[in-house]
């Protein structure tokens, strides 16, 4: 808690206990009112001329020395209980805000079966913003996705692939765990923030095949769906063998084969490309002869007019499957496969061996439709729910307590008080008379 | 509030200070005082060893004269023929008059019971003596120049009782000293009961002169003996205040100055032949006369053993 601009309690709650003050003082003016005794020998009392006498009206506004004094180590004593700290002004409250990792903040947020139109992420970095609002004020926030800094002014979400998350080291006060569902166990010290959201069903990722399938979540279960409707997609001219086993394969796998001008298909597992590769290069006009699996079929120069074929993207980051001197004729890596554009003679060797060898290349290279999450980011993730730990720890360094100035000053006090007690205990009505009379 | 509070030895306590009450248990402890006071006075006449001093006009014998003697009383013929100084000694005439003045200034309405109480028991005592002798009473309770009441004969008592029964303690009145001289010119005895408040004055022996004159000091037993703690004193008369945390130091200075001041009425009066008393508002009404009237001189109050 912080009153004022540079000091901060400790125990706040202990301050209730200056409201004993005003009692104190009550008390202290209730037992300072004098008793009105009429006498006939007044100027015998004025001229004793005895310190401190005053006229009536003006001591009771005058309160004594003793009664001020406690009240003053009353109040002090109470500053030290609740432990003053006084805090550098040019340090802000430090808090961080640490949003677990998950593969669902992508997912659009549902409630009540009605989309709102903006992701998990986007309700959890607004519930972030608001809890910060309302518990800390101008606080310096230090923004983190997993164990990565990231700003919070980006929509994009900052990495999706899993980074590091320890819930029960982060448990620390002044620290914001923003999360997609309710924690289990509960921190004791961080607050946190569940985002929630209904199910949302959608693909959960490929089944593997042949035949390739999709695993999908349709609210409650998964259930397996073949990709009908999907598309492969065939760019530059393809050798003439290669072009039959894709067009036969794409067929019984379910896919669409979208050719170079045809619109671009929505969902695309498998692009397959024809490119003047360096393996052409390599061998010049020379024709080569290149198999695997017990097929083998012959190169031939590029023909005429084969400078419009795409030009061959670098090696780094495929996987060669066929070669010739050392570079690959056909490369590949998912989601994408890569032909030599040279002219390819029919295949040599048994006729089911080049359709069934590239079959499992296609099979091997398709990749799965974007927008995949697992069961658990997909489920029910429950209602928002938010949790208020503690708040941020003294900062060392920027912290100085202040609590021996008080306490300093209630001894002081307290000891004064002391000394200006009237001696004696006298009582009134009643029995405070001199007895002296003989 | 008159008729209220705790009754003790034949005194109210508790009622209304400023008032008077004089019931009839007063009345009987007044009735067996002036028959004690009667019976001694008859047994000092017949042993002849009245008291033969004092105003009156009726000549006994002579004596040397000593320091502080009134001049007027020189017997100027025994002087031109035995070339000696005598003053002539008079009695009390059968038929003097006998001024008593009550204080009835505020001041006089505090204490329990009332110093007002007090003063109207004292002189109510004086009145029934003084009738029981045969003297005139008049009855003086405030600055005007005619006596309240005048009593001639003992039957008067009870008009006197009454009137004393009227008073009450209020305002700042001052001793009419002028009144009092001129009421009393043919008045043997004068008896002036008072408090503290009023200063000694010298016009106030003048008033002894050629007469018995006493002066009766009525204190509260707060104003003896004060109480410790914080008190706020008040003066009935004037409204002034002074709040004073009084400890036992304190009480001990006030005590001593008190003291002084008494000691100094005491002094003054004996110079000028003024009997002098100081007489607590708790003490009983019947030492107090007794003293007056026939007593050796001052009364130490501290021996007066107030009930208060």
């Amino acid at each position: 808690m912080t009153l004022g601009a540079h000091v901060e309690w400790g125990m706040p709650g202990l301050l209730w206990i200056a409201a004993l003050t005003p009692l104190l003082l009550l008390l202290g003016l209730r037992r300072d009112r004098a008793r009105v005794v009429p006498t006939g020998t007044l100027a015998l009392w004025r001229e004793l001329d005895l310190p401190g006498a005053t006229g009536g009206d003006d001591r009771r506004r005058r309160p004594r020395l003793w009664l001020i004094a406690t009240t003053i180590a009353l109040l002090a004593l109470t500053l030290a209980l609740a432990e003053p700290r006084r805090v550098d002004p040019r340090v802000a409250p430090a808090w961080q805000v640490v949003i677990r990792p998950d593969p669902g903040w992508a997912l659009a947020f549902t409630e009540g079966g009605v989309t709102s139109g903006a992701t998990r992420w986007e309700h959890g970095l607004e519930a972030a913003r608001g809890f910060l609002e309302r518990h800390a004020p101008g606080a310096e926030v230090s923004w983190r996705y997993g164990d990565r800094q990231f700003d919070p002014g980006r929509p994009a979400i900052p990495n999706r692939e899993p980074t590091d998350f320890d819930a029960g080291r982060l448990d620390l006060p002044g620290t914001l765990l923003v999360l997609p569902s309710a924690p289990t166990p509960r921190p004791r010290r961080a607050s946190w923030i569940a985002v929630g959201g209904g199910a949302v069903p959608g693909p959960v990722g490929p089944d593997p095949g042949p035949p390739p399938t999709l695993r999908v979540f349709d609210g409650s279960g998964l259930v397996a769906r073949a990709p009908a409707g999907d598309a492969v997609v065939a760019e530059g001219e393809l050798p003439a063998p290669v072009l039959g086993v894709l067009e036969d394969w794409a067929a019984s796998r379910g896919f669409v084969l979208a050719r170079a001008g045809d619109p671009r298909p929505d969902v695309v597992w498998l692009v397959v490309s024809a490119a003047a590769t360096q393996a052409a290069a390599a061998t010049g006009a020379a024709a080569i002869e290149v198999g695997r699996d017990g097929w083998s079929v012959r190169l031939d120069p590029p023909a005429a007019g084969a400078d419009q074929a795409l030009p061959d993207p670098d090696e780094a980051g495929w996987r060669p499957w066929l070669l010739a001197d050392g570079h690959g004729v056909v490369r590949w890596r998912p989601g994408r496969v890569l032909l030599d554009a040279r002219s390819w003679s029919l295949p040599a060797g048994p006729a089911p061996a080049f359709a069934l060898s590239f079959a499992r290349l296609f099979d091997g290279a398709l990749l799965a439709p974007p927008g995949r999450a697992p069961v658990s980011a997909r489920a029910d993730q429950g209602v928002r729910a938010t949790g208020l730990g503690e708040l941020p720890a003294a900062r060392s360094g920027a912290d100085r307590p202040l609590a021996a100035w008080p306490a300093a000053l209630a001894a002081a006090m307290l000891a004064l008080a002391a000394l200006s007690f009237p001696a004696g205990v006298r009582g009134f009505p009643g029995g405070a008379r001199r007895s002296n009379a003989t | 509030m008159r008729g209220r509070g705790i009754q003790s030895g034949g005194r109210t306590f508790g009622a209304d200070p400023t008032a008077v009450r004089l019931d009839s248990d007063f009345r009987r402890r007044l009735d067996r005082l002036t028959l004690r006071m009667d019976a001694a006075r008859l047994r000092q006449e017949g042993s002849g060893r009245r008291r033969l001093d004092g105003g009156g006009e009726e000549w006994v014998d002579f004596r040397p004269y000593r320091v502080g003697d009134d001049p007027r009383a020189l017997d100027w013929s025994l002087l031109a023929r035995l070339d000696r100084a005598f003053v002539r000694r008079t009695r009390r005439e059968a038929t003097e008059r006998v001024a008593i003045w009550v204080d009835t200034s505020a001041s006089m309405g505090l204490g329990q019971p009332g110093k007002l109480q007090a003063a109207a028991e004292l002189a109510a005592g004086v009145a029934a003596v003084a009738l029981r002798e045969g003297a005139e009473v008049e009855l003086f309770a405030d600055v005007g120049p005619r006596p309240i009441r005048t009593a001639r004969r003992p039957s008067d008592l009870a008009g006197v009782l009454e009137e004393l029964g009227r008073l009450r303690a209020a305002g700042a009145n001052a001793i009419p000293l002028d009144a009092l001289r001129r009421r009393s010119r043919a008045a043997g005895r004068s008896v002036l009961i008072t408090d503290l408040a009023t200063a000694p004055d010298a016009a106030l022996f003048a008033l002894s002169i050629r007469r018995e004159l006493a002066l009766v000091h009525v204190l509260a037993r707060d104003e003896l003996e004060p109480h410790t703690g914080l008190v706020r004193w008040r003066c009935p008369e004037t409204g002034a205040e002074l709040e004073l945390d009084v400890d036992d130091a304190a009480v001990a200075r006030y005590e001593a100055l008190l003291s002084r001041r008494l000691e100094a009425w005491r002094g003054s009066t004996a110079l000028h032949g003024v009997r002098h008393l100081v007489h607590p508002s708790d003490a009983e009404f019947e030492r107090g006369v007794q003293d007056l009237l026939r007593g050796p001189g001052p009364v130490n109050p501290q021996r007066e053993g107030g009930r208060g």
